[in-house]
């Protein structure tokens, strides 16, 4: 499975193998000067976050390992908290592979992607975690304090001849000790419709995610298939309030791929589909709550919810599907991957009171596209670089309930560019140097509050690992670092907002035009059990503000986070 | 009916001993078994036939044989310690030689062929009519908490979230219909099919006929756990305990008794098994399992224990209320000396014994606990513990081709149901008189606490007493294959405090009205037993014409209600229940069956000793603000509602299908037409009466003087107040009919994925042949307004329910990686509820009268003047319509071998969590929301040594 590996360079090659190395460099600067920055979840150009929940529970493990998911969000803009980048994964994840359907999930290129017959065992584990996150400086509808018992694994084996399969699960219950002033589990995504309340109770979440992939390989020809869902139940816990809520994320992606004789040169296409769901119940007996609806940048209204007026029922319908292409060659000993797709959102919340007949309907529908390269090539002897950039659009607009014509329009244009070089883990002694930049331009025009933002913000990333192995044992220490600056920010004046939109509304918005910076640092040690591998992990986070704007109501204080991991090998 | 029943039933017994003796063709089996990823046979490997006694063991080689195999389809089944069993369908010819060649696996996830859902074309042991048998493998791999998720693999059952949080009675082929059929309360149509379907656990039949853990007629708040007025509370019955599960929803043989929609037989995990844990969890529920068996004296002997523990937590309400099941069992089998010819047992695996005494100990608790939450609602509070202990002996002496079993149990249960809540009343009269008489009362006024207890015990006896023939010769044209008789009795009762509350605090919800008939605390101890006597008899014949087979399976069965405390009393009610199943196999792999026959179901103990009615009607009501002054003066009526007359109900059953059996390459497909008639189910009937309520002078009424006055007797006067005593009676109609269908697709090699496609369409009709008085506040109001001089009554509605429901379930299996992977959908295709009845202003059909004269006005006159006041809308019948739409609702489920035998399971109910609209108001349809959760089974023999 070890494709570099497999692909060592000679002697001959290395006048060669310096000119990759300079081209790749190059491309490194040059993306690095393009004004770059965006706040996802964590910063890399492997996509938006992969899990679209709280991002206690987001898993460790290395960005590209799950960038194949069926379950990546399709045309939308996830707004994560500020995060440091995640290790390199020396240990545990290895060189990014490259291929369309480990860069984008393109399934028709899975048997190819992942070599049939290959050393795969290596990518298969088990693990449990537990992580902790609190901190003041997180936006209004982010959980405020959070502690999670995670499971999670990930498998890849041959089927048949042919065929290549993979899977992976995560099953994770999660406590806010105080959660967020709403029970929407992922409240920043591009569609501005938000059921918020005045109240953040305890709440516990559980929540599994269950997704495979399966691919086979017939003559020129790959075809497959991947599927998963994600689905999750939360509810409050000893407060005399009950919000219920699940979600329920299923998506499926096919592709085809074909190998054409040149340059091993691999074409395909793929499809992808997604129809996440999430229902939410509010029943304030016998504590009363106020309910506001948040719907772009306008003043929400506020609902009583109390005995009186019953248990209140959001829900909200998403349908995303997108249909892209690939294109994968080896030239000049390097190999490209390149990607595109192009898609279509439509987002409904229905929210009334749980008896109602008559059920108003708030529409957000975008369109938009995505844009993947990677190139990897082996660097002199020992060196493997990956480079990869992507570049993400969409815009949309909304339509409220209560009003006709369009509310407000948004857009979001994501570019990204990630460089990781490193050492062969298999050595003594291992190094893996990682880093890039984002940039994230957004803009939102309210033609109901008469307001709008833009903002341009680059988030520059980078981590550094290294390990050391003492025959089967190994220890990898690593840390890493994210800081965010604004390019332009031009958003409304707060204080002269009125009292919910400073609450619900300005400190988010400020949040993202926000100087910050996070940092981490990380442990991981391998220790041999028996025919397996025992593999523990540790990491701390902190994330703060660089400057403090109160005329915006920006955020203020420090995040942190730490987490333990206890993983098995075969 | 009956009578062409019974006609048949000695025509087919006469025509099978007229028919002449001649060689029937027959066929042989051989095979080699070998293990996973080797070529080696594996010696000692029990090689069986599903549902007949033949057997063999492997020799040294793996190879086998069995001959006189009979034609058609069969399940060979292999076992051997420290493999996995395994199922092999096969089609067998008529003669001459198949060979079949097995592979075996330490983890059932890696056999060749796995199967993972219900099988319609095995047959229950010793049963023709039409059954699913849903073995060890489906049930693994199947995720449910209790017996009621494993069912949900027999055709037309709705698929449920797996849990222990809501009560689990489970009907065959019936559905519940809008509301029950009497106003006052009573069994509704569901409540009688979960009753009438029995559930029989390692070959003892459970009850809940003894259970009295019934209240709510009357308003007291009824706890969500309490399960009395159905069938068996089937959360007591864990899933990872079971080992075999044949569902009998046709034509069941005389065997089986005290029911009326099918039977459900249940073997529990006894033999050496490897030790495993497993434990599950999900949002709402977790639960954890442990089994392990160990043979001992050469395999003469074996024990198994298994312990069960379950708990869930309701989200949804904000009580934070539990429930928790806990369960243990203990089997012990003893086998000595072996019996002649190869023959198996009735688990139709292991060879059968000279002498087997099979040891059942079960012990299970299931506890609903909702505390008290302060910050809600002050000492509100609800909580049942049931706890079950049952010990069953069945001692089997093998004699020639025959066996005579000996079943004897005994089951004891403890019942508590506790429940408290703040009542608030306007000012009543009240008294707390327990004799008939006139006292007096006082007022109840204001707040209090409202609580009580329903402290009770149902025990169990019960024996059987059974001789069971197979031949395994079976020269000649035609043989006898099975014939059985045996004897049943049985004697249930319950015993304990009872009914506990404090009279001055009546638990009940509504406001206290005297005429309504309240019930006062009473003790279990002195209620009388349900004694029954059951004899049966049955055969099964065979007989070959022309190149067809032909079977078919007469018996009677006689049942007996007792009138006294033993089975040598009186006899109270009885029935006689003839039943025949007849099969025709023109090919081996087509089957045509039909049947009829008649079943009946017994009352329970509640419904032939229901408790007494207390009537206190008042005759002075003085309520001053002074508390001193006032007066209350009430006279109390008792009235036994207990009904000599009631007795067995009894279902006439038909059904005809056929099966397709093509296997696994050409695929199979099974159609069943079924036609049920309960003709006289136990309803609650209204019986109007009149109390007479004296009127008395007051004196010495003068306010101010802190005295309330006295009454002047004799009374000044009297008037009749109606009333109603509900009575049980065998009224009630149930009509279930409909079809069932399953289709199994043949097998895909290359995608190693098989489809199966089942379904069913029910439609049920409920109605009684008692009078409906209408809207019950409307008639409340009759019974204290002396102004209102009559009400009038209606014909009996018909309660009416259909449903059609298809189940796609496609299970991908890859043996290599042990994997598989089962996504089920299930289609509601139609789904309504509706009364029918007469609902206009000339819909009533008579007048009672204050003095309880029922008056009937013919339709023709209905109009004239002097009927005006009747002439209204017929409220209470006009219960809305309902309709769902069509809709979907999937699971997926994700199962993976690990290590030797262990399995890691993912599991989401409902994965797609659709919501859909429906109707020009935007109603919404709910589903079962989302249930995810994953399963884990550890194999512990490394650390217990293994399972001998």
């Amino acid at each position: 499975m070890n494709r570099t590996a497999g692909n060592s360079a000679t002697g001959r090659r290395v006048p060669i193998n310096h000119f990759c190395a300079a081209v790749v460099a190059a491309i490194a600067l040059l993306c690095a000067t393009t004004p770059l920055s965006a706040q996802d979840t964590p910063p890399t150009a492997w996509g938006r976050a992969y899990d679209a929940t709280s991002s206690t529970s987001s898993d460790m493990a290395a960005a590209w390992l799950s960038a194949w998911s069926p379950l990546r969000p399709i045309i939308d803009a996830p707004r994560g908290l500020l995060r440091a980048p995640l290790a390199p994964g020396l240990l545990d994840a290895g060189a990014p592979l490259s291929g369309a359907f480990i860069l984008a999930g393109a399934a028709g290129g899975l048997a190819r992607d992942l070599r049939h017959g290959s050393d795969t065992a290596r990518f298969s584990e088990i693990r449990v975690r537990t992580a902790n996150e609190s901190g003041a400086y997180r936006r209004p509808l982010d959980v405020a304090a959070s502690s999670v018992m995670q499971a999670s694994g990930r498998g890849y084996a041959d089927v048949g001849a042919r065929g290549v399969a993979i899977g992976r699960f995560v099953i994770d219950q999660e406590h806010n000790s105080r959660s967020a002033f709403t029970e929407r589990v992922a409240p920043y995504l591009s569609a501005p419709f938000v059921v918020t309340d005045s109240l953040e109770p305890p709440m516990d979440r559980t929540r599994a995610r269950l997704e495979g992939a399966l691919g086979f390989q017939l003559g020129e020809f790959g075809v497959g298939g991947a599927a998963g869902v994600e689905v999750s139940a939360n509810n409050s816990v000893n407060v005399p309030l009950r919000r219920t809520g699940r979600t329920d994320t299923p998506a499926a992606n096919l592709g085809v791929e074909r190998t054409l004789p040149w340059l091993s040169l691999r074409v395909g296409a793929y499809y992808r589909w997604s129809e996440p769901n999430e229902s939410n119940i509010l029943n304030a007996t016998p504590r009363a709550t106020v309910e506001y609806s948040l719907a772009g940048l306008a003043e929400p209204f506020g609902i009583p919810i109390n005995a009186t007026s019953g248990a209140s029922y959001t829900r909200i319908d998403r349908r995303a599907t997108s249909t892209g292409g690939s294109l994968s060659a080896r030239v000049l000993s390097a190999d490209i991957v390149v990607t595109h797709e192009a898609g279509q959102r439509a987002d409904d919340q229905t929210q009334a009171p749980l008896t109602a007949n008559r059920i108003d309907t708030q529409r957000w529908r975008a369109k938009g596209s995505e844009t993947r390269l990677e190139v990897q090539r082996r660097l002199v002897r020992t060196l493997t670089a990956t480079v990869v950039g992507s570049y993400e659009s969409l815009h949309g607009d909304g339509r409220r309930a209560d009003l006709n014509g369009i509310a407000f329009t948004g857009a979001n244009a994501r570019r990204a560019i990630e460089v990781d070089v490193r050492t062969p883990a298999e050595r003594a002694w291992s190094v893996a140097v990682n880093g890039g930049a984002v940039q994230l331009v957004d803009s939102l025009t309210d033609y109901v509050a008469q307001v709008g933002t833009k903002s341009d913000v680059v988030t520059r990333f980078a981590a550094a690992e290294v390990a050391h192995r003492f025959g089967r044992n190994a220890l990898a220490l690593g840390v890493s670092g994210a800081s965010t600056s604004p390019r332009s920010a031009s958003i409304p004046p707060a204080l002269s907002r009125q009292p919910q939109y400073q609450r619900l509304i300005a400190p988010a918005v400020a949040y993202a035009v926000a100087e910050a910076g996070a940092y981490a640092g990380w442990l991981t040690m391998t220790v041999p059990f028996r025919t397996s591998l025992l593999m523990v992990t540790a990491r701390a986070e902190r994330t703060s503000p660089s400057s403090a704007v109160p005329s915006r109501l920006q955020p203020t204080g420090t995040r942190s986070a730490w987490s333990v991991g206890l993983g098995i090998r075969p | 009916m009956m009578r062409t029943a019974a006609n048949v039933f000695w025509l087919c017994v006469t025509a099978a001993a007229a028919l002449p003796a001649q060689t029937p063709p027959e066929a042989r089996l051989t095979g080699q078994v070998t293990a996973r990823g080797s070529s080696n046979g594996v010696a000692l490997v029990t090689v069986s036939l599903e549902g007949t006694p033949r057997a063999t063991s492997t020799d040294s080689t793996g190879h086998w044989t069995l001959v006189n195999v009979p034609s058609g389809s069969q399940i060979l089944v292999t076992r051997r310690l420290g493999y996995a069993p395994s199922r092999t369908p096969i089609t067998v010819p008529t003669t001459g030689a198949l060979t079949v060649n097995i592979v075996l696996a330490t983890n059932e996830l890696q056999l060749d062929r796995l199967i993972v859902t219900a099988d319609r074309s095995a047959r229950a042991r010793g049963e023709l009519g039409t059954a699913s048998v849903i073995d060890r493998d489906a049930i693994a791999n199947q995720i449910a908490s209790s017996l009621q998720g494993v069912l949900e693999l027999v055709p037309g059952v709705q698929l449920q979230p797996p849990g222990i949080d809501s009560k689990a009675q489970f009907s065959l082929r019936s559905l519940g219909t809008n509301t029950s059929s009497a106003g006052f309360g009573g069994s509704s149509s569901g409540d009688i099919g979960s009753a009438g379907t029995l559930i029989v656990l390692d070959g003892v039949p459970l009850s809940n006929n003894a259970n009295l853990q019934s209240v709510g007629s009357r308003g007291e708040t009824v706890s969500p756990a309490s399960t009395a007025g159905g069938g068996v509370d089937l959360r007591r019955i864990p899933a990872s305990t079971l080992e075999r599960v044949e569902v009998i929803s046709g034509i069941p043989s005389a065997r089986w008794g005290d029911l009326t929609q099918g039977a459900i037989v249940v073997d529990t995990r006894a033999a050496a098994t490897a030790p495993e844990l497993a434990a599950r969890v999900d949002p709402v529920t977790r639960e954890g399992n442990i089994v392990g068996g160990r043979a001992y004296s050469d395999d003469h002997q074996a024990i198994t224990l298994t312990a069960n523990l379950a708990q869930s937590q309701q989200p949804v309400t904000l009580s934070n209320a539990t429930t928790l099941r806990a369960a243990a069992q203990f089997a012990h089998r003893l086998r000595l000396g072996l019996a002649p010819g190869n023959r198996v047992g009735p688990d139709g695996r292991t060879p059968l014994a000279r002498y087997t005494f099979d040891t059942r100990v079960d012990w299970s608790r299931l506890k609903f606990d909702a505390p008290a939450r302060e910050d809600i609602e002050a000492n509100r509070n609800s909580f049942t513990d049931d706890r079950d202990l049952r010990v069953g002996e069945r001692a089997r002496l093998a004699l020639g081709s025959g066996t005579v079993e000996l079943t004897a149990a005994y089951d004891a249960q403890s019942q508590l149901t506790r429940e408290t809540q703040t009542r608030l009343r306007p000012a009543t009269p009240f008294t707390d008189r327990l004799t008939e008489g006139r006292t007096v009362g006082s007022f109840l006024d204001g707040p209090y606490l409202g609580a009580y207890e329903l402290d009770g015990a149902p025990h169990l006896i019960y024996s059987r007493l059974e001789w069971d023939r197979q031949p395994l010769s079976q020269n000649g044209r035609w043989s006898i294959t099975e014939t059985r008789v045996g004897t049943e009795l049985r004697r249930e009762w319950n015993s304990g405090q009872g009914y506990l509350f404090d009279i001055a605090k009546p638990p009940q919800q509504s406001s206290f009205n005297g005429t309504r008939g309240f019930d006062r605390p009473r003790t279990f101890d002195g209620i009388p037993p349900l004694v029954t006597t059951g004899v049966y008899a049955d055969l099964r014949a065979r007989v070959n014409f022309a190149g067809m087979v032909a079977e078919v399976q007469p018996g009677v069965r006689a049942d007996l209600l007792n009138n006294g405390d033993w089975w040598w009393s009186g006899s109270r009610s009885s029935s006689l229940e003839p039943r025949l199943v007849v099969q025709l196999s023109p090919r081996p792999w087509f089957r045509l069956r039909a049947g009829a026959g008649e079943v009946g179901k017994l009352p329970t103990v509640e419904q032939l000793s229901p408790a007494l009615q207390y009537f206190d009607l008042v005759n002075v009501n003085r309520y001053t603000i002074n508390p001193a002054e006032r007066l209350a003066v009430l006279t109390t009526f008792i009235r036994d509602p207990t009904n000599k007359d009631l007795g067995i109900s009894r279902n006439v059953k038909r059904e005809a299908g056929f099966e397709i059996d093509g296997g696994d390459r050409r695929g199979a497909i099974t159609f069943t037409y079924f036609n049920d008639a309960l003709h006289n189910a136990i309803t609650i009937r209204r019986d109007p009466g009149t109390l007479q309520r004296d009127r008395y002078a007051l004196i010495d009424t003068a306010q101010g003087t802190g005295h309330p006055g006295r009454i002047v007797d004799p009374p000044i006067g009297s008037n009749p107040v109606p009333y109603f005593l509900d009575r049980y009676v065998n009224g009630g109609e149930l009509r279930d009919y409909g079809a069932e269908f399953t289709v199994n697709f043949p097998f895909i090699p290359r995608l190693r994925t098989r489809l199966e496609l089942s379904g069913a369409t029910i439609h049920t009709s409920f109605a009684t042949s008692d009078r409906d008085y209408g809207n019950v506040a409307q008639l409340q109001t009759f019974q204290v307004d002396t102004t209102i001089k009559r009400v009038a009554f209606f014909d009996g509605a018909s309660r009416n329910a259909s449903q059609s429901l298809i189940t796609w379930r496609l299970v991908h299996h890859q043996p290599s990686l042990g994997l598989v992977i089962t996504a089920v959908i299930q289609q509601r295709l139609t789904s309504t509820r509706a009364t029918t009845s007469r609902t206009d202003s000339l819909s009533f059909v008579g007048y009672l009268t204050r003095t309880g004269e029922s008056v009937l006005v013919p339709e023709d006159q209905r109009t004239l003047p002097q009927y005006g006041d009747l002439r209204a809308a017929r409220a209470s019948a006009s219960a809305s319509a309902t309709t769902q739409p069509r809709d979907l609702l999937m699971s997926l489920q994700v199962a993976k071998s690990i290590g030797a035998s262990g399995r890691l399971s993912f599991y989401v109910f409902n994965a797609f969590d659709k919501i859909v609209t429906f109707g020009a108001d935007g109603g919404r349809s709910v589903l079962s929301p989302t249930r995810f959760g994953a399963e884990l089974t550890i194999p512990t023999a490394t650390f217990f040594g293994g399972g001998r």
